[in-house]
């Protein structure tokens, strides 16, 4: 039932006697109008007056605006804030981008989903984010998404942000280390920062570290929870102490749907793979230790492809990258560079003829100082002398120490600066037309230690005469940069961003493994540079993704800077890494095998693999097939992994959902389909119309331009203030409007266009000029500045009014009635949502048709106001009936909805059911085993009783909040058009 | 009788079984026309349900019924013991608030078929046990 109080509508989801008595309620409300959508209230009777709402009452109003533009503005704004109830995704006007079928397979499925819960795992470069858009703009036009929360590493947040907005109009307020400063200042202390804005972005580190917002994140709910880079979430040996794991459950149970994203779902192991989807639905998999599952379990819960799946779909957003052959990157060590060779050479004599096992011999004697004398003498150096520190303090007889002498002696002459593998970058610079000039292309060197880095800039910046500091707020103001992890969250997206942006300074941005995963760095980049080489496949793809991904329109170079020894006992070392590198490139043409071809899952594993296996071996063969180590766990997970995939099947969809030829689900309602995005005008047309009626009667509204494709809009204060503008500091604003600060446009102009191409140029020429934000945007649907327009223009009406116009389109005399009806769930969720019209004729016959269908017959479109006022009295004498109509009507489509929804929802609770039953059975077991008192099996007494929990807060909050229908329909009437001669 | 019971019916989940030797022990009072019209009773009330949650699965509520019925029609020809299982597991179905609920969760019989089913197996009247599933069109 809808009701007014404290002037608002609301929807009663339940009501309670507040008093011993029985004489007073409380009575349980969620908002129902624009006001207050999506809000929860208790209302005491002997506090609040509540009145309910009886559409019978509704008073008509001659609509006396030329051209009935009231009226038609008025409906047009009623069907943009009607929610979409359809499965199917509708990709026009959603946002600026072009969809690939893969992409939009994903929302397909996402919809077809009663709780979307997903893992994309797809491989790197593919376009995670895209799909999370697309996801989110449909959820949100279905009411669904009202409330999203987005982790992310923070090196991703801005990116991540700016894409949302820039591509989708979907403003994320990022809560960076500065931006939760800032709002805990300027709100109450007790007060829920996670209430204040609806849609936030915020890093997993910022969220973990403070301890005191679980309270907070305990008392929230949200619609959407996504996680970028799950995998670190996933829990590491001890899941219980790992606060990213147990803050990721934490959401997990108070939110309705989950995206995850991460390229490297596993890492090998059962139970890792297990948590990710556990955390996606802990009824997946009924072991309590996540590791016993099969393929049946955890199918629908992910998506996997690889570049191979999709290079059809993707056509030239994805393009072949060109390999510098290594003879060319290749330069021999020098004379002084050669003696230390010799000395390291001798210390892994010594160390691997040494009758002690690897184990107990310390790999940084074994090949650790020399993969560091690989990278840099300065970096060797540093964690030389480090070393002999400790081993002095700890032992000063040490047979170790010679060694290291002799090689801190052999370092002593010797600085990068005048090492052949700094001199080999200065070739390849060249090479590459690179000066540090303006006009050099953008380069990505990475490497793997900071001393190197600190090395490397300097001697850069010598060379070069370039000016630079190492001050993080100074690098993305330099033509030299440098990242690593000790940058501060802010300035390392500032200097991200700056790589990304045409106009910046930046030639050189010179990074450590900390812009290795997620980033996007190709889109002013395709040069990449490895000084030196990470021991690890898994390194080596991500760090070629930054710029060899989806969208990058230059063909990727990729150098490995290598360095040629002498050495007879190191030689083979110079073949291993060859192959490793031919490894990577054959793994990004060809397999499916993605970054686990050793099956080791984790790149320091692998480095320890590659050593230990390969280089003290003298094995060349090392990386040919899985590590020794690796388990028959790995491989069978990853076939088991593999049957699971829908991306392998033909039509996955049908595979996902058990389909033979026959489909099971029923078809949708295609009068509810149709009229679900039914719209009078296109989206610019609306919003100049309905922006020019606005300014009539606000003098304070600037007049709009026009220019080609574009609009040029200033925003009036109202408006500023709803979306947070800069220059309105001083108000906490409260919802789901604010938009990115960085995005804020210069003297509050707003440029809109209706076209998506010209919206993704303007974020091609933001990279060139300024950065992140793009200057034009998509005027679409759920932009926010539409949905001002739309909210303004509602209030056109007073409440429970509506306009009556004429048409003599329609027979003389015919009252035509029209209504947008609506049966909520439980908790307000949209369930069915129809426009249509009833009309009455002369001779008291009737007609029901959908509102499309009756607007066409009346020529709405093309109405013109010649003043005649109609028969309001008649037409209101007859809205009762009408009224009666609109909801006889609503519950057969409420009746027809729950037909629908039986099949779906007993498959899932089935599902449930039969997770209960086999939980129980092993927890049970386990409990006899271990006899009750045992502490593991007070753990699984415990675990019975969450399981227990879990479902009756799965019924309560899932199932019957989304889907138990109100028995009662509501209906709004829209308008009345009376047909006249 | 507790020698006799050591034969029971199978397939059951613990707390299934457990709760229907609790109605058994319940049933011990009841003639079987008691049992028939608490049978009715519950088909009533589902009836009534389903009008306003359609997710109620009334179809096989009356599958129940009928197969209860069938069952009873051949109540003389029942070994003592078929007779005792099978009486609680009337009174199983005839409880709204057991394993699943009746009537809050779209499958709220399906726990009620599974114990009729293991009881009416027990009882050696397989022909009259049901398929949940067969009941989900609309």
């Amino acid at each position: 039932m809808r009701v007014l109080c404290r002037d608002a509508e609301w929807l009663i989801t339940k009501v309670e006697f507040s008093d011993h008595a029985h004489r007073h309620h409380a009575v349980h409300c969620v908002g129902a109008d624009d006001l207050v959508r999506g809000h929860q209230a208790i209302f005491l009777t002997q506090l609040d007056g509540i009145e309910p709402v009886d559409p019978r009452n509704t008073k008509l109003v001659k609509d006396s605006s030329s051209g009935y533009r009231l009226s038609k503005l008025f409906l047009e704004a009623q069907l943009r804030q009607m929610p979409a109830t359809g499965i199917t995704p509708d990709l026009v006007g959603m946002g600026a981008f072009q969809p690939m079928k893969f992409q939009t397979q994903t929302v397909e499925w996402a919809l077809k989903q009663l709780r979307p819960r997903l893992l994309l795992a797809d491989a790197v470069g593919l376009g995670k984010t895209i799909q999370v858009g697309m996801i989110l703009s449909e959820l949100m036009r279905r009411g669904r998404a009202n409330r999203i929360l987005v982790l992310a590493k923070k090196s991703m947040l801005t990116q991540f942000q700016s894409e949302l907005w820039n591509r989708f109009g979907i403003p994320l307020v990022r809560l960076d280390s500065e931006g939760i400063a800032r709002l805990r200042l300027r709100i109450p202390a007790n007060k829920n920062p996670f209430e204040v804005y609806h849609r936030i972005i915020i890093s997993m580190d910022t969220l973990k570290n403070v301890g005191s917002y679980r309270h907070f994140l305990e008392n929230t709910r949200w619609d959407c929870v996504v996680i970028d880079e799950a995998h670190n979430v996933a829990g590491a040996s001890v899941p219980e102490r790992h606060l990213s794991h147990r803050l990721a459950r934490l959401l997990s149970s108070r939110t309705d749907s989950m995206l995850l994203t991460t390229a490297t779902p596993h890492n090998g192991k059962r139970e890792t793979f297990g948590r990710l989807i556990s955390l996606l639905d802990p009824s997946a998999i009924p072991d309590p230790d996540l590791r016993g599952y099969e393929a049946a379990d955890i199918k629908g819960f992910f998506l996997m492809r690889f570049k191979e799946d999709v290079r059809e779909d993707a056509g030239e957003n994805l393009t072949d990258r060109l390999l510098v052959p290594i003879a060319e990157t290749t330069i021999a060590a020098t004379p002084a560079e050669e003696k230390v060779f010799e000395v390291l050479a001798q210390l892994r004599k010594a160390s691997t003829g040494s009758k002690k096992t690897n184990d107990e011999i310390d790999p940084l004697l074994q090949y650790g100082i020399y993969k560091q004398f690989l990278s840099s003498p300065e970096s060797c150096r540093s964690t030389l002398q480090k070393r002999m520190h400790n081993v002095e303090a700890r032992d000063a007889d040490s047979l170790e120490l010679p060694h290291l002498k002799s090689i801190d002696g052999a370092l002593l002459k010797l600085a990068l600066r005048e090492s052949s593998r700094y001199q080999l970058l200065k070739r390849q610079l060249k090479d590459l037309g690179w000066d540090g000039s303006a006009s050099s292309p953008r380069v990505l060197v990475f490497t793997e230690y900071r001393e190197t880095q600190d090395a490397l800039a300097a001697a850069l910046a010598a060379d070069f005469k370039l000016k630079y500091s190492d001050k993080f707020e100074d690098q993305p103001e330099q033509a030299l940069a440098t990242i690593n992890g000790s940058c501060p969250d802010i300035h390392l997206m500032k200097t991200i961003e700056a790589f990304g942006t045409g106009s910046a300074a930046i030639r050189m941005l010179l990074a450590t493994d900390v812009a290795s995963e997620g980033v996007n760095l190709h889109h002013e980049c395709h040069n990449i540079i490895h000084y030196d080489l990470p021991w690890s496949i898994i390194t080596l793809i991500q760090r070629n993704g930054r710029i060899d991904r989806f969208g990058q329109t230059e063909k990727p170079v990729l150098r490995y800077l290598m360095v040629k020894t002498t050495q007879v006992l190191l030689k083979g070392d110079e073949t291993i890494f060859e192959r490793l590198i031919t490894k990577v490139e054959e793994i990004n043409r060809s397999t499916r095998q993605g970054e686990t071809v050793l099956k080791l899952y984790d790149p320091e594993a692998e480095e320890r693999y590659i050593a230990e296996a390969g280089l003290l071996k003298g094995n060349i063969n090392v990386l040919e097939k899985p590590a020794t180590s690796a388990t028959a766990e790995a491989a069978d997970l990853e076939a088991m992994l593999s049957n699971a995939n829908p991306a392998h099947q033909a039509d996955f969809l049908k595979f996902l959902l058990g389909e033979t030829d026959e489909p099971t689900a029923p078809p949708a309602d295609v009068a509810v389909e149709e009229t679900s995005r039914l719209r009078l005008y296109g989206d610019k047309r609306f919003f100049l119309e309905g922006y020019r009626f606005l300014a009539e009667s606000n003098q304070d509204y600037m007049p709009v331009d026009e220019a080609g494709k574009l609009i040029l809009f200033t925003a009036p204060k109202d408006l500023r203030r709803r979306l947070g503008a800069p220059d309105e500091r001083g108000d906490v604003i409260f919802g789901s409007t604010a938009i990115p600060g960085e995005s804020w446009p210069e003297n509050n102009q707003f440029r809109l266009t209706d076209d998506a191409e010209q919206v993704e140029m303007a974020i091609k020429a933001a990279r060139n000029t300024s950065g992140y934000w793009s200057k034009e945007l998509l005027c679409s649907d759920q932009h926010p500045i539409l949905q001002w327009i739309t909210e303004r223009l509602l209030m056109l009406m007073q409440r429970g009014e509506c306009p009556l116009i004429m048409s003599r389109n329609l027979d003389p005399g015919e009252l035509c009635f029209c209504f947008i009806g609506q049966v909520s769930s439980r908790a307000g969720a949209p369930l069915v949502v129809d426009a249509h019209a009833i009309s009455f004729r002369k001779g008291g016959t009737f007609q029901h048709r959908s509102l499309r269908e009756a607007l066409e017959a009346a020529g709405f479109d093309r109405l013109i106001n010649e003043g005649q006022s109609g028969n309001l009295e008649a037409a209101q004498i007859l809205i009762p009936a009408a009224v009666e109509t609109s909801l006889q009507h609503m519950k057969v489509l409420r009746e027809k909805r729950e037909d629908e929804l039986k099949k779906p929802l007993r498959v899932e609770e089935r599902r449930l059911r039969n997770w209960q039953t086999r939980r129980r059975e092993l927890l049970e077991s386990k409990i006899d085993q271990l006899g009750e008192t045992h502490p593991r099996a007070r753990g699984y007494k415990r675990q019975l009783e969450d399981m227990e929990a879990y479902l009756a807060d799965r019924a309560k909050n899932w199932r019957d909040t989304y889907f138990t229908a109100v028995a009662e329909p509501s209906t709004q009437l829209l308008l009345v058009i009376e047909g006249k001669n | 009788m507790t020698e006799q019971l050591e034969l029971h019916p199978s397939g059951l989940s613990r707390s299934q079984f457990a709760r229907l030797e609790e109605y058994m022990r319940a049933a011990d009072s009841l003639a079987l026309d008691e049992l028939l019209n608490l049978t009715e009773g519950h088909l009533e009330r589902a009836s009534r349900i389903y009008q306003a949650n359609r997710l109620n699965n009334v179809r096989l509520a009356a599958a129940i019924r009928d197969s209860i019925i069938a069952a009873a029609s051949e109540w003389e020809n029942l070994s003592m013991v078929a007779r005792h299982w099978l009486a609680a597991a009337i009174l199983y179905f005839a409880q709204a608030d057991d394993q699943e609920p009746d009537f809050s969760s779209p499958i709220g019989f399906e726990d009620d078929a599974e114990v009729l089913n293991s009881c009416l197996r027990f009882a050696q009247l397989d022909e009259l046990c049901l398929n949940p599933e067969d009941y989900d069109d609309v």
